[in-house]
């Protein structure tokens, strides 16, 4: 109530400040959620203008923690380091088929010594090689602001640009970002809603040996 | 149809042994067929499990190599970097190192990317884009699929680097060397069958080609289509000359093609091992059956054989033969020789029986002795023995005498002991070799044997002094008389019934002649042969009124005229004329006619007498009664009657009796006597003075009047006796108040004299004669006593 009220007023105001500036800055709480209407994780959702300084950040890290990617999702500015440390007691052999970084570090424990620099836009699968089930992705953006959901699939921005640029794993086309009017999400309530399919899970074919000849 | 029994039993065992033959002989072709069919079903079975362990080997390693190749690092970084070359040269290696028959990498959306069975590269869709639904769904997919008119064995698994990125098959062609291995290992044929609408069908088969030739058109009907186990999916078939039994099983059916597989077994190549066991059994069974047709040829002989002999047995005895026993088994108890032993038994009971019937027959039931008919047989069969020795031999019929007055004097049980002792005494009189019988109740015949016909009389007198000792029987001294009638052979006669007749008369005449013994006389046979006749004679005489009633005068001396006739019978033979009363009435008393004779007179006499006394005739009537009529209740009746009837006084009627027919039954006949005494008719003693009755009995006697014999009467002038007797005889009639009688008056001077001595009537030739009726009548009109 109290939001919606302020939500309101902010609207009322940028539409004023909008008519006479023509570019109004506006700072709005943003839900991205799925077909079904359910608050969706992992999804970068990016303001799709601006460029990129000198980076002087520290390289990210993308962690592997009992035979998972963490996160699932990385979000890096294009030219960013990444850092694979292995935070399990096994090995693993990490690497990538995708064009912005294709690369592998082979089998390893441990903080791998040199961080990778991603400096191509794009998305960037990670795999394992020793355990197919794990799989990570590291969105490569070349805009500078960005915010990956958490849980509640929520993210606040205050910008004026007229469009967002929202990406998920499992969205279809898989690597390209999806554009938004905000005008639009001002219409429908600051819902960034995606058609998202799940990767089915992967069943072993073992079980099935018996009915090599079914049908 | 007449089968014997022994045919029976043959047919019955044959029969048996058939039916038993066919039925061993059909169960163990169904038996053997049944295993055949089991065997080949088993056979199925087990081949079907190496089968399936077979396909499931080559599956196993069609999906060990494709997951190898889908993990390979290089392979999956190829096809995510979409490197053609790399990745056609990646599944060449893999087809190469497990000799796949089919490599095929599709992308995710269906579209061929790499290929290694054809030069093709591009352009080409991917075949199994139909599978992929199903892949996706299930994360991979083991199959079996056609292409190009060719099955293959496929695993169709999924690229993922580390996202799915591409489809990868591999594939085992279903081919002829598979088909072949699989024979060797199951010894089964094994044919593959793939039918496509736009992809070519096929056939791979073990079998040679010209038999499977149908086997696309096997309508192949599998509910279960994922098992081989269910027995419905076997089927018959037939593959050239061999009848097989398959089975089957689907291995994939889509809409656009059908892959089977096929296990076949021969049922013909199974039979053949069977048919030297079937050749075996018929063999046996003919055996089997020519020896049980031997056996129930002897069983049959056995059986019959002893049946014969009864049956013939049987025929033996109903053909009177009782003599020959049949010969029994000591050892065995079975039917068969109980019956013959009960043929013994019944054959002599029969045979005893028989005799006893025969005896009974032949013999008198009281005293044993033969009867009249085994003494006929005896007497024949002596006759003619005796014509060969040149014997001869006595017949002596014998009567008991008085036997009736000696069984109502001792009573039955003594007459019948003394009928037996009699006969036993018979017997063994002259030692017991004579012959003798026992003809009737109480007369006897003792056939003595001898070489001159000169023995005979002393032989005879001493058995009949022997038979006639006293006898003592029941405590009784019975002493009896015997009458016996003697005839010879040859001298009386030399045929068996004359003989045996001749007998009987001699004994009549012994009766008659009161004697005790009584040879046969020449001429008593022509004698009782004319008696027989007459009898007859006389029966008709009285039917048909040949006989005649004459009437003789009494004449009364008191009022000197006929006051009185006496009704004689006459009877004129037609042949043999005159026959004399005394002659013919002793005839009708011996044959029983007198009752008839009697009526006939009486009624014609009152008849006569009636019309007499119509005419103004006053005559009384005198008829004779004989002992036998007085022995007759019903006769006073009669006479009532006819008086009655005819209107006759009963005082115009005297019956003449005499004195030994009252003696006879004085009881019965003086009851008689007094009945027509009480009717008012008058009796005559007649015949008076040759009888033995005393004064006392004549006292007794319901009598008026007394007639003296002619006898005395006839001589009586000359014969002073006579004069004596009649004299004292009229006195004493007088004196018991009986009107005197004379017969036989034929002189003047027996008339004077009996007139002197004060007798009533007179009646004699002197007189009259007696007449017919009307000459009576006519002499009666005109007779005057003279003075």
């Amino acid at each position: 109530m109290n939001s919606l009220y302020w939500s309101r007023l902010f609207i009322r105001i940028f539409i004023l400040l909008g008519a006479s500036l023509s570019l109004p800055i506006w700072a709005y709480d943003f839900q991205v959620v799925d077909q079904n209407g359910e608050a969706v994780k992992n999804a970068v959702v990016s303001i799709p203008e601006g460029t990129i300084d000198l980076i002087t950040a520290e390289p990210a890290v993308m962690d592997q923690v009992q035979r998972q990617f963490v996160p699932f999702v990385l979000a890096v500015e294009k030219g960013r380091e990444v850092v694979f440390p292995n935070s399990d007691n096994i090995r693993h052999h990490v690497y990538s088929f995708s064009k912005p970084k294709n690369f592998q570090i082979k089998l390893y424990k441990g903080v791998p010594k040199q961080p990778l620099r991603f400096d191509q836009e794009g998305v960037v699968v990670l795999g394992c090689n020793i355990h197919d089930s794990m799989i990570g992705y590291i969105f490569v953006s070349p805009w500078p602001n960005f915010q990956v959901t958490s849980e509640n699939g929520q993210v606040s921005f205050k910008a004026n640009s007229k469009e967002l640029a929202v990406w998920h794993p499992w969205m279809l086309g898989q690597d390209k970002p999806q554009n938004f009017l905000v005008s639009d999400l001002e219409k429908s309530n600051f819902k960034i809603q995606l058609q998202l399919t799940p990767p089915k899970p992967i069943k072993k074919l073992k079980s099935k040996f018996k009915k090599y000849y079914g049908n | 149809m007449n089968i014997s029994l022994r045919n029976k039993i043959l047919r019955l065992f044959l029969g048996l042994m058939i039916l038993s033959s066919i039925a061993s002989i059909s169960s163990v072709l169904i038996a053997t067929n049944k295993s055949v069919e089991r065997q080949a079903q088993e056979k199925l079975e087990i081949g079907k499990r190496v089968f399936e362990q077979l396909m499931q080997n080559r599956a196993q390693q069609l999906f060990d190599s494709a997951e190898v190749l889908t993990a390979d690092f290089g392979f999956k970084g190829a096809v995510a970097q979409g490197d053609q070359a790399t990745i056609l040269s990646v599944l060449e290696n893999y087809s190469a190192r497990i000799d796949a028959d089919l490599m095929m990498l599709a992308s995710l959306e269906g579209v061929l990317i790499a290929r290694t069975d054809t030069l093709k590269q591009t352009a080409q869709n991917f075949p199994f884009i139909h599978l992929l639904e199903r892949a996706e769904a299930q994360g991979g997919l083991m199959t079996v699929a056609m292409l190009d008119g060719k099955a293959y064995q496929l695993v169709i698994l999924q690229v993922a680097a580390p996202r799915p990125v591409a489809w990868a098959v591999m594939g085992f062609l279903l081919d002829q060397p598979l088909a072949n291995q699989l024979k060797s290992l199951t010894s089964l044929e094994v044919s593959y069958t793939g039918i496509g609408g736009a992809q070519k069908s096929f056939v791979i088969s073990t079998m040679p080609e010209e038999s499977y030739v149908g086997i696309l058109n096997e309508k192949m009907n599998i509910n279960d289509q994922n098992s081989l186990t269910n027995h419905s999916h076997l089927k018959r078939m037939q593959f050239g000359e061999d009848e097989y039994l398959s089975l089957y099983a689907s291995l994939v059916e889509t809409s656009k093609y059908k892959v089977n597989a096929l296990l076949s077994t021969s049922l013909s190549e199974a039979r053949a091992n069977f048919s030297r066991l079937k050749i075996q059994i018929l063999v046996v069974s003919v055996i089997s059956l020519i020896a049980s047709v031997i056996g129930a040829f002897f069983i049959s002989r056995n059986v019959t054989r002893p049946i014969n002999s009864l049956v013939s047995a049987a025929q033996r005895i109903s053909g009177g033969d009782y003599s020959v026993d049949l010969p029994l088994s000591k050892n065995t108890k079975d039917e068969i020789s109980i019956l013959a032993s009960s043929f013994n038994l019944m054959q002599k009971g029969i045979s005893q029986r028989e005799a006893q019937i025969l005896h009974q027959a032949y013999h008198d039931t009281l005293t044993g002795l033969p009867n009249r008919m085994l003494a006929t047989q005896e007497i024949m069969r002596l006759i003619k023995a005796c014509r060969e020795s040149e014997e001869c031999f006595v017949l002596m019929s014998m009567n008991i005498n008085r036997f009736k007055q000696i069984n109502d004097t001792f009573g039955y049980q003594t007459g019948d002991g003394l009928l037996k002792a009699f006969s036993e005494r018979l017997g063994a009189v002259n030692k017991g070799q004579n012959f003798c019988a026992r003809l009737g109740a109480d007369e006897f015949l003792l056939l003595i044997k001898g070489s001159d016909q000169l023995d005979f009389p002393p032989m005879i007198e001493h058995s009949v002094q022997c038979l006639s000792e006293s006898y003592f029987i029941n405590d009784f001294e019975v002493t009896i008389s015997l009458r016996a009638g003697v005839a010879i052979f040859p001298l009386h006669g030399d045929q068996t019934g004359q003989l045996l007749r001749r007998t009987e008369i001699a004994l009549n005449d012994a009766k008659q002649k009161k004697r005790d013994l009584q040879f046969y006389e020449e001429g008593s046979d022509a004698i009782h042969l004319n008696r027989i006749r007459l009898i007859n004679d006389l029966k008709q005489a009285i039917k048909s009124n040949h006989l005649v009633m004459y009437y003789q005068p009494k004449v009364d001396l008191k009022v000197r005229r006929v006051t009185q006739a006496e009704a004689l019978i006459r009877w004129f033979h037609k042949e043999l004329g005159f026959i004399s009363p005394e002659e013919f009435i002793g005839l009708a008393e011996q044959a029983g006619l007198m009752p008839a004779l009697t009526r006939w007179v009486l009624k014609t006499v009152i008849e006569e007498l009636s019309s007499w006394l119509k005419d103004g005739f006053d005559i009384v009537m005198a008829v004779n009664l004989s002992a036998y009529d007085l022995a007759h209740d019903d006769l006073p009746e009669y006479i009532d009657g006819l008086l009655a009837q005819n209107k006759v006084p009963a005082t115009h009627l005297i019956l003449e009796v005499t004195e030994s027919a009252v003696i006879e039954e004085p009881e019965q006949a003086m009851n008689v006597l007094h009945r027509f005494k009480k009717s008012g008719i008058k009796l005559a003693i007649d015949d008076y003075g040759t009888g033995y009755s005393s004064l006392g009995q004549l006292k007794s006697m319901p009598v008026d009047e007394l007639k003296i014999d002619k006898s005395f009467v006839l001589k009586l002038d000359q014969d002073k006796d006579d004069q004596v007797i009649v004299r004292s005889t009229i006195e004493m009639g007088h004196n018991i108040g009986m009107t005197v009688v004379a017969e036989g008056v034929e002189t003047k001077a027996a008339w004077d004299l009996l007139e002197e001595y004060g007798c009533d009537k007179l009646q004699g030739y002197y007189i009259s004669k007696p007449q017919a009726a009307s000459d009576f009548l006519l002499w009666y009109s005109s007779y005057q006593v003279d003075d």
